[in-house]
C-alpha cells in the first residue's frame, strides 16, 4: 500500500461504482513495476477523465476537448525518449476527437492512447455517446437510442486495430480482481511497446457510471456483465511484433 | 554577417522563426498558407527541426501546445479562417501561459476561394482572446524585411512573456517579393530548460497544468499583471510626422502603400504624415496621445469595415479633446476592396 511511487493514494472525488479510481490506480502500478515515473508525462481532457493529474504523481497537461493526442504528438516529437500517454474517455476521443486518433494510428504516431469508455457523455450530465448501447435511456435519448437516428455503437478497438500504424490494440475491463490485474498487464504491455518504439498503442477499458446510468452500483456491474461485455468483448485484438 | 536576397514574405518569416530559434511547425495546408508551408517542409530538416503538416488547423494549434509546454520553440500559421478553427487552442496557450508564435494571414472575407486581400482579422488578433478574458500580442508588419525582423522579435516577446504572439500580415504582403537583408550563419541553438516544461517529474514536484483550480484568483492575478506591464512595451513608426498638419493611421500593407502616397501628397504641397502601430495590440496609445497633441486631423485608413478606427476613436475619445477630427476611409457600401480604397485615398489627398 505505501510503496506506492505514482499513484498519490489518497481519496478521489469519482462517485461509487465508478472504475475510474481502480483504473488510475493500476496505471500508477503499472509505471512503477517499469520504473518510468520520472519518464513519463500524461495528457487529460475534458469529461471525468480530467481528474486523474490530481491523483497522479507524474507531470501533467490537460487538452482541449478532444485534442489530447495532438498534445501527446506535440510532446513526443519534442520528447521522444519519453513515455507519453493519453488518459481519456470516449465523450472526449471519439466524439470530438475522432480526427485525430484515426490520423495517429495509421501514422504509427509512438504514443499510448488510454480510453475509459463509459457509454455516456460523463461530467456534461449524462448524455449520449458514440458507444451508448442501442435502447439505452440517456439524458439526450429519452426513448433509447435507436439504430436509425443514432446507428449502432462504435467499436474503435477493432478500427484502430485496422490501420497498419496500430501496434497493440487490447479491451480491457476492472469487474473482478483477476481482471483488474489482467488490465494492468496490458497497460504494462502497451506502455512497452512505446517503450521499444513499435507504434501506436491503444487501451481501451470498459468502465461504468452509475450514476448516469441511473443504477445502483452492484446493477450496473451486473449490466456491464450482461450487456456492455456482449456489445464490447475484451480480449487482446492486435498485437504485431514489428521487431 | 548579413546578406541581401530577393524573397516572398512567407519566406522572410520562415527565415526570421528559424534563426529566432524555431525548431517546430505545425500548419496545415491552405492556398495563402501554403507558402510557408512549403518552406518549412524544407528548411526545418535542414536545422534538425520538425515540420508536421497536421491533419486540420485545430490538431495543428494543439500540437504546438503540446511541444512548446515540453520546451521546444514553435511556430504555427493559418489563414484568418484557420485562426477560427484555432481559437480554443489559442485560448489554452493564453491560459496555461504557454509561448508560441502564430502567424495570421488575413484573407477575404468568408469561405474558400474568396482569397482577395482584406485586412479583415484585426478583431479576430486583438479582441479574439478577450472573449474569455486574456489577450495576446499582436504584431503588425508592413515590408518583407519587417516580416523577417518582426518573425525575431515575435518570438523573444513569446519567450519574454509566456504568451502566445500572433503576427498579422497581409495574404499579399506574404506572396509577393522584396529584397531584404538577413543574417548569413543561424546560431546553434541552445535552449535552456525552464523550470515550468514538462519534462517527466525527475528530482522535482509534477508541473501539473490544468484549466481548472479550486481557487484560480492568484493565476489570473499574475496574468493580470502581466497584460499591464505589456501595456508600456508597445512599438510604431512615425513617417514624416514633424511638420505635418493631417495623420493617415494604417497598419500592414496598406501603411506600405500609403508611404508612397504621401510623398506625392507632399510634392503636390500638402503636409500628411503617416502613424503605424507596429504593436496592434497592445496599441500604441501613449504614441498616438502624444501625435495628437500637436496635430488635429486624423484619418484612419485600412481595408476593413473600421475595426481599428474603433480603437483609435477610443483613444483619442478618453483624451477629451474637442477639436480633434478623426475621420475613417475604407470598406463601406461605394469602396469594397483593396483597390477601390487606395483610388478613394489618392482621390482625397494626392
Amino acid at each position: 500500500m505505501n510503496n506506492l511511487k505514482t499513484f498519490k493514494n489518497i481519496n478521489t472525488v469519482y462517485c461509487s461504482g465508478c472504475f475510474h479510481g481502480i483504473i488510475n490506480r493500476i496505471l500508477g502500478e503499472a509505471i512503477d513495476s517499469l520504473d518510468i515515473r520520472s519518464d513519463c508525462i500524461g495528457v487529460n481532457s475534458s469529461r471525468c477523465s480530467s481528474f486523474i493529474s490530481d491523483y497522479m504523481n507524474l507531470d501533467f497537461v490537460e487538452a482541449p476537448l478532444g485534442h489530447s493526442i495532438s498534445v501527446a504528438r506535440g510532446i513526443k516529437n519534442v520528447h521522444s525518449d519519453k513515455v507519453i500517454f493519453t488518459y481519456q474517455e470516449e465523450g472526449d476521443l471519439l466524439d470530438s476527437g475522432m480526427n485525430e486518433l484515426i490520423h495517429s494510428a495509421n501514422i504509427g504516431e509512438n504514443i499510448t492512447v488510454i480510453m475509459v469508455n463509459n457509454l455516456v457523455n460523463t461530467q456534461s450530465g449524462g448524455q449520449m455517446s458514440s458507444t451508448t448501447l442501442v435502447g439505452q435511456i440517456t439524458e439526450t435519448t429519452p426513448y433509447g437510442r435507436s439504430i436509425e437516428r443514432h446507428g449502432q455503437p462504435i467499436k474503435i478497438a477493432e478500427m484502430i486495430a485496422k490501420m497498419s500504424g496500430s501496434a497493440y490494440v487490447c479491451r480491457v475491463t476492472v469487474d473482478t480482481n483477476e481482471r483488474i490485474r489482467q488490465a494492468e498487464k496490458a497497460l504494462k504491455d502497451a506502455i512497452s511497446f512505446q517503450l521499444e518504439g513499435k507504434g501506436f498503442s491503444f487501451v481501451e477499458f470498459m468502465s461504468m457510471c452509475p450514476t448516469y446510468w441511473d443504477k445502483s452500483p452492484i446493477e450496473s456491474r451486473k449490466w456491464l456483465r450482461e450487456k456492455v461485455m456482449k456489445e464490447f468483448p475484451i480480449g487482446l485484438i492486435k498485437r504485431t511484433n514489428l521487431k | 554577417m548579413k546578406k541581401k536576397v530577393f524573397f516572398s514574405g512567407s519566406k522572410a518569416f520562415v527565415e526570421g522563426s528559424i534563426y529566432a530559434g524555431c525548431r517546430y511547425y505545425y500548419g496545415c495546408p491552405s492556398i495563402l498558407n501554403s507558402l510557408i508551408l512549403n518552406n518549412m517542409s524544407v528548411r526545418l530538416p535542414e536545422v534538425n527541426g520538425i515540420f508536421v503538416q497536421a491533419e486540420n488547423d485545430a490538431s495543428a494549434i494543439n500540437m504546438a501546445l503540446g511541444s512548446s509546454i515540453s520546451g521546444g520553440q514553435v511556430l504555427v500559421s493559418a489563414t484568418t479562417d484557420g485562426i477560427f478553427s484555432m481559437q480554443n487552442g489559442l485560448n489554452y496557450l493564453c491560459g496555461l501561459e504557454i509561448p508560441c508564435v502564430i502567424g495570421n494571414i488575413m484573407s477575404g472575407r468568408f469561405g474558400l476561394r474568396n482569397y482577395e486581400p482584406t485586412q479583415s482579422g484585426y478583431i479576430q488578433a486583438v479582441r479574439g482572446r478577450e472573449s474569455v478574458n486574456y489577450k495576446s500580442i499582436v504584431l503588425a508588419p508592413h515590408t518583407v524585411q519587417e516580416m523577417y525582423d518582426i518573425a525575431i522579435k515575435a518570438f523573444e516577446l513569446t519567450n519574454k512573456y509566456r504568451n502566445p504572439v500572433i503576427v498579422l500580415f497581409d495574404s499579399a504582403l506574404s506572396q509577393m517579393e522584396e529584397k531584404l537583408e538577413i543574417e548569413i550563419e543561424i546560431p546553434i541553438l541552445d535552449l535552456e530548460k525552464k523550470s515550468w516544461h514538462l519534462t517527466g517529474a525527475k528530482n522535482r514536484k509534477p508541473n501539473i497544468y490544468k484549466s481548472y483550480q479550486n481557487d484560480n484568483s492568484d493565476k489570473f492575478k499574475t496574468i493580470f499583471e502581466k497584460f499591464g506591464l505589456l501595456k508600456n512595451k508597445t512599438m510604431a513608426e512615425e513617417f514624416m510626422t514633424e511638420d505635418a498638419e493631417e495623420i493617415i493611421i494604417a497598419f500592414g500593407l496598406m501603411a506600405k502603400i500609403i508611404k508612397g502616397f504621401i510623398i506625392s501628397a507632399r510634392a503636390n504641397g500638402r503636409k500628411i504624415g503617416l502613424f503605424r502601430p507596429i504593436t496592434i495590440s497592445p496599441f500604441p496609445k501613449k504614441e498616438l496621445i502624444s501625435l495628437s497633441n500637436r496635430v488635429k486631423k486624423f484619418t484612419v485608413v485600412e481595408a476593413n469595415r473600421g475595426s481599428m478606427y474603433i480603437d483609435v476613436i477610443n483613444i483619442l475619445q478618453k483624451v477629451g479633446k474637442e477639436d480633434l477630427n478623426v475621420s475613417f476611409l475604407g470598406e463601406t457600401e461605394s469602396s469594397i476592396g483593396f483597390r477601390n480604397i487606395i483610388s478613394e485615398f489618392e482621390k482625397v489627398f494626392v
